[in-house]
């Protein structure tokens, strides 16, 4: 550019006043465009990306095959998830396809034809006689509904809350992070059990109790991010420009700090459910005779000496769901990130 | 910085004192009561509350209790250890908590920093596969299962270690649960780090570091390990609290007198002064913590300045 | 090198978590016994809460306090009394003056002698309102003079009726007769207390193992909240010549599979046994099960559910629980189904047969019964169906019979909804003053060994509701007979049996629902012999030898 085609008159530093800038917009930068030249957009560039990724996709198939059997399963095994066998109180499972690993023996011993069992119970029966598939994929189910709603609750308060107390600083971070110290600051189970006074336990109790406290990490790990990025010149640079705070969080330091949040997410899933089990331990979780996969492990955690399988497939499940849940963070954190765009 | 520590320092004190005043509420509409034997009459119930005086006000209830409290004396157990002082009964278990926790911490996030520079700087290879999946792992299993999982094979199976605390050796005993409880950290440590360190060994600075001819450790160590290291920090605040307040579960398995399982007791109990007590000391750790965090955030990295509003 | 030993650590955590997938299932191996020490090791899942004789509530205070301090009486293995700090005592004809003569070899750990003012000291301060102990109803219950006037305050502490004639005589005035007085007397509230000591102490006094004077056979030595506590022999025993065992290290695990752990590994002698360990353990010679005297039930709100007041209503609940379904097949652990109120092994008759071994039982578990007489309730009531909220504590225990409760009721068409809260909650909830529940589970701990502790005490007295709710002029006739002062409470054989009419007039209308008497499973090491548990009466180590 030279000083020529400058088309204003040419101030000195010192005269400069805040009229003498404008903000002309995104849109209009044509450098904007010229990234965009593939004509791909942003969605279906980060998709094609994430597909490259073969872990991200697996995870993604292994977790599909999850829902698929948390919704199919309690249907296909002929039993409720309530029913209750007498006598036949933690029989190990028995799988005639899986014969060489789940052969109905525990200990050596044909527990099945021990009592005269002649169904076969894949996953086993728990300590009341009830069919542990069932169980297992009801229990998915409310995993999947805490994971959800942990996700919603992390991205809603969590990053909100994180970006406002960053990027303002001053007064409303001193007050926001008071406020967080508060919160965080009183232990959970008081706040839980006083819960129990207004709802009944169960899937509401659970949502609300989390939405205490489930979005403070999130929030801690957003506002490190913000306090980095806004002192960076790109951010300088749109404020400058005079973008107000909004757009600049939305546009300039979100797109930055995505990889992070997604990471933070994928983390604060566990912890729902842990949360969860740990709310179904102090009896505030989901009433009998309704399962989730916490209060199943919980469950089966007091029998892992002896009835190994009532831990063993709830946990499976949940590891896989973890694992998953990790992987397609990875590959969606990737897919997402700017800065590998070009490459 | 030293101004904007103090004021910290004073908004520590008013916050700890509306944590305070905000649970004395909750406690006040909590279901539940210390004496609640089937056995008590109405009336008996009635002396015993006027006896440890919670039959009083709410205001002037708090009120004795800041004014004690200020004292050094948080009142008396009401039923875990019948009329023992509550300091008697916390601090030891704080300092049982606070051991297993450094040792955990300590652990884990060494690990972790291994396994996140492997994994960080080794993107996308199979070291980065292990140690990505020994870090989802950490998060996946449920710390329980590993802990009893440990205490069968490596005390039980393989008798090395002790499966249960014992006072008289604090640190022999607890190499077990240090293991499970370090897990976590390890797991987060891990996953942060590699996070940052692809996105820092990607940024331009280490580039040129690069092109410049500097060896692959100094690159690592000099100038990209220091900006990684932001958001580690952030999560090793609250991970760090909650670690030394005690794990139930690890308390539980290897019969740690910890304070993890002493709130969750104290707490089905009603046992007000010592889930006071407990959060006093929780809310103090956290709030110290977290002023450590933001102080430390200047220090890793200059160009952020908390103090400063936008 | 970093890098070796970071692909040691990894293979090293793979392997342990393969491994323990796989592995952990199987080994009820032996139980080898590998302590050869002279010193009894014992798991507990509790601790201590007070070492205070008048303070402490429950059952395993009371029992570290009997391993430290004597009572007046006692039970031997087959539940017998027997004198301990007593030497020998007598009932006057009416029943009203007891006179015990005191062994002269007793002494405190101090050096002080045991004297019949010990005992007056310790009864009057559990009565004082001062300490406002929660056991201070033991008291009245054992019905001693102008006991209610002190524990209200209303009356001076000197008032109360017991007296030390002279060092050795203890004579207490009751004020009617109470048939089990000498019962009362095994129970450790009763203990003697060294006034010097108790009083030098002030505050301090039971808060640590240097605040405590031993007069009993072993003396605590170490108690570290949260971690376990150590008893040695007291050597200064009058008895000590049959102690045989140099002292007991208890240690507190409150994880049933790690204590199961530390009994294989020889680390415990006794433990107890969770309800899936038993499926385990149930062939091993250290296997035992014994019965405990907790009663569990449900427990009906007629106010909030006044149809609950239809008998048949009630008869149709009580006959659809399969209770042989949830103490063999869930709880395993030794638990007794109760179709009575009055559990085994609490009380022996003027035959010395145990009452329930003369009782009937009283229904069984029969679903056409239980739906005849929901169809008569229907009938009656003018209503279809029932909707019950059901009040439960959080335990393990608790929410899997809830949910077999729950299920057997389905079957004929009574819903139950499950509230589990913690224990401390559903007590409240459950407590007279708030009566805040619909159908709550809930059980009564026998406090001494006569049926009266469930007749008199929980079925009638003013701390029940169960009055409130159902006034039954039959049961309330039958009661006053029974109660201390009542028409036969100086005939011990026609009260007993009137005792047996009282159970079928509850068991007719069953106002509460009997479920189950608890029972314990546990691990006790073939090394140890001479353990000596009782259902009413404290777990004594006394006569314990080792191999």
């Amino acid at each position: 550019m030279s000083e020529k085609e400058f088309p204003y008159p040419l101030k000195s530093p010192e005269d400069l006043v805040k009229e003498d800038f404008k903000h002309v917009g995104y849109l209009n930068l044509p450098q904007q465009e010229m990234i965009q030249g593939t004509g791909i957009s942003n969605l279906k560039d980060a998709w094609l990306r994430f597909c490259k990724n073969k872990g991200a996709l697996v995870g993604l198939i292994i977790i599909l095959i999850i829902l698929f059997w948390a919704i199919i399963g309690p249907m296909i095994s002929g039993y409720r998830y309530d029913l209750v066998h007498k006598g036949w109180n933690n029989l190990p499972p028995k799988m005639p396809a899986l014969s060489f690993l789940f052969d109905g023996t525990e200990r050596g011993v044909d527990i099945y034809a021990k009592i005269g069992v002649e169904q076969n119970f894949w996953f086993g029966t728990d300590e009341l006689g009830r069919d542990l598939f069932t169980r297992v994929w009801e229990g998915t189910r409310v995993s999947f509904i805490i994971a959800f709603v942990a996700v919603i609750i992390d991205m809603l308060f969590g990053v909100t809350y994180g970006m406002i107390s960053g990027y303002f600083g001053g007064v409303v971070d001193m007050v926001m992070q008071r406020i967080l110290e508060i919160i965080n600051g009183i232990p959970n189970l008081v706040v839980v059990t006083l819960f129990v006074l207004v709802f009944k336990p169960g899937m509401l109790t659970i949502i609300l109790s989390l939405m205490i406290t489930g979005w403070i990490n999130m929030s801690r790990v957003v506002r490190s991010q913000v306090l980095k990025y806004k002192e960076q010149e790109f951010v300088l640079a749109a404020k400058v420009l005079g973008a107000n705070g909004f757009m600049i969080l939305l546009k300039e330091v979100l797109p930055n700090i995505l990889g992070q949040m997604i990471v933070m997410t994928m983390f604060s899933i566990p912890n729902a459910i842990f949360y969860e089990a740990f709310l179904a331990f102090v009896g505030l979780g989901l009433r009998e005779p309704f399962a989730s996969l916490g209060s199943l492990i919980n469950k089966g955690y007091n029998s892992m000496l002896t009835h190994m399988h009532l831990l063993l497939f709830p946990v499976i499940v949940l590891a896989l769901l973890m694992l998953c849940f990790n992987l397609i963070a990875d590959g969606l954190r990737d897919a997402f990130d700017p800065k590998m765009k070009g490459f | 910085m030293v101004k904007y520590v103090l004021k910290r320092l004073f908004w520590a004190l008013v916050t700890v004192l509306l944590i305070l005043f905000i649970l004395f509420l909750l406690l006040e509409f909590m279901p539940g009561s210390p004496f609640n034997e089937e056995k008590l009459t109405v009336d008996q119930i009635r002396i015993l509350k006027e006896h440890y005086g919670l039959d009083k006000p709410f205001f002037e209830k708090f009120w004795i209790f800041l004014v004690n409290a200020t004292k050094g004396d948080f009142g008396i157990s009401y039923n875990l250890q019948k009329n023992m002082k509550v300091s008697q009964i916390v601090m030891p278990r704080l300092w049982v908590s606070v051991r297993l926790g450094l040792q955990a911490i300590g652990l884990g996030s060494v690990m972790g920093v291994i396994l996140g520079v492997i994994s960080g700087s080794n993107q996308n290879n199979w070291k980065d596969s292990v140690a990505t999946i020994m870090a989802v792992v950490g998060v996946s299993i449920p710390s329980f299962v590993f802990a009893l999982t440990l205490s069968f094979l490596l005390g039980y199976k393989i008798p090395i270690f002790s499966m249960i605390y014992q006072a008289n050796h604090p640190f022999a005993s607890t190499i077990l649960p240090t293991i499970s409880l370090s897990l976590f950290t390890m797991a987060q440590v891990t996953r942060f780090l590699r996070t940052e360190l692809v996105e820092v060994m990607d940024s331009e600075y280490i580039r040129l570091a690069t092109v410049k001819g500097l060896s692959r450790i100094k690159i690592l160590f000099k100038h990209g390990f220091r900006n990684a290291l932001i958001s580690v920090v952030t999560i090793f605040g609250p991970l760090v609290v909650n670690v030394l307040t005690g794990s139930l579960v690890i308390e539980k398995i290897f019969s740690i007198p910890g304070i993890g399982g002493l709130l969750v007791l104290a707490i089905q109990s009603s046992d007000y002064n010592i889930i006071v007590m407990v959060t006093f000391i929780y809310s103090v750790l956290y709030i110290a913590v977290n002023l450590l965090v933001d102080v430390l955030y200047g220090v890793i990295d200059p160009r952020i300045r908390v103090s400063k509003g936008a | 090198m970093k890098k070796l030993r970071v692909f040691l650590f990894v293979i090293v955590s793979l392997a342990l978590l393969a491994s323990g997938c796989t592995g952990s299932g199987g080994s009820s191996g032996s139980s080898g016994d590998t302590t050869k020490d002279n010193i009894l090791h014992v798991a507990k899942d509790t601790d201590i809460r007070s070492l205070d004789t008048n303070v402490a509530t429950d059952g395993l205070s009371f029992e570290v306090i009997e391993t430290f301090t004597d009572s007046l009486l006692d039970y031997d293995a087959a539940g017998n009394l027997i004198p301990r700090l007593a030497e020998s005592w007598s009932v006057s004809e009416d029943g009203l003056t007891w006179t015990f003569n005191l062994r002269k070899d007793a002494t405190w750990s101090n050096g002080d002698p045991v004297t019949a003012h010990d005992f007056v000291f310790s009864w009057r301060r559990l009565a004082s309102p001062d300490l406002a102990s929660d056991y201070n109803y033991m008291v009245s219950t054992a019905d001693i003079v102008n006991a209610a006037g002190v524990m209200d305050g209303s009356l001076p502490l000197e008032d109360l009726g017991v007296e030390a004639v002279d060092d050795y005589t203890l004579v207490v005035h009751l004020a009617h007769s109470v048939p089990y007085f000498d019962q009362l007397m095994t129970f450790p509230v009763f203990n003697p207390l060294n006034e010097a000591f108790v009083t030098a102490q002030g505050d301090n006094y039971a808060l640590s193992v240097d605040a405590l004077l031993s007069c009993g056979p072993f003396i605590l030595t170490e108690w570290t909240p949260g971690s376990g506590w150590k008893v040695t022999k007291n050597p200064d025993y009058y008895d000590a010549d049959s102690i045989k065992i140099d002292g007991i290290d208890f240690i507190l695990s409150s994880d049933y599979q790690a204590s199961a752990l530390l009994f294989e590994n020889g680390q415990v002698d006794i433990t107890k046994l969770s309800a899936s360990l038993v499926d385990q353990y149930s062939s091993n010679p250290a296997f035992q099960q014994v019965p405990d005297g907790y009663l569990w039930y449900l427990s009906l709100n007629f106010e909030i559910h006044p149809e609950l007041r239809n008998v048949n209503l009630r008869l149709a609940m009580a006959w659809a629980i399969d209770r042989d379904n949830i103490t063999q097949n869930i709880m395993k652990d030794g638990s007794y189904s109760a179709y009575y109120m009055i559990p085994i092994g609490l009380a022996t008759g003027p035959d010395g047969k145990d009452f329930r071994d003369g009782g009937p039982t009283y229904y069984g578990y029969d679903l056409e019964k239980a739906k005849e007489y929901l169809e008569l309730a229907k009938a009656e009531l003018g209503v279809d169906s029932f909707t019950f909220e059901f009040l439960i504590e959080d335990s393990e225990e608790a929410k899997n019979n809830a949910a077999q409760i729950q299920a057997d009721l389905a079957e004929i068409g009574i819903t139950l909804e499950i509230v589990s809260v913690p224990k401390s909650e559903r007590l409240s909830r459950m407590n007279k003053s708030q009566k805040d529940f619909q159908i709550g589970m809930t059980r009564w701990g026998p406090d001494y060994a006569d049926p009266n502790t469930y007749l008199g005490d929980n079925f009638s007295a003013a701390n029940s509701y169960l009055i409130e709710f159902w006034n039954n002029a039959d049961y309330n006739a039958c009661v006053a007979d029974i109660v201390p002062g009542g028409a036969l409470s100086t005939d011990v054989a026609a009260r007993w049996d009137r005792m047996y009419e009282c159970e079928a007039i509850l068991m007719a209308e069953v106002p509460i629902i009997p479920i189950w008497q608890s029972g314990i499973s546990e691990l006790v090491s073939t090394r140890v012999h001479g353990l000596e548990q009782h259902v009413v009466g404290l777990t004594s180590y006394r006569n314990i030898t080792l191999d």
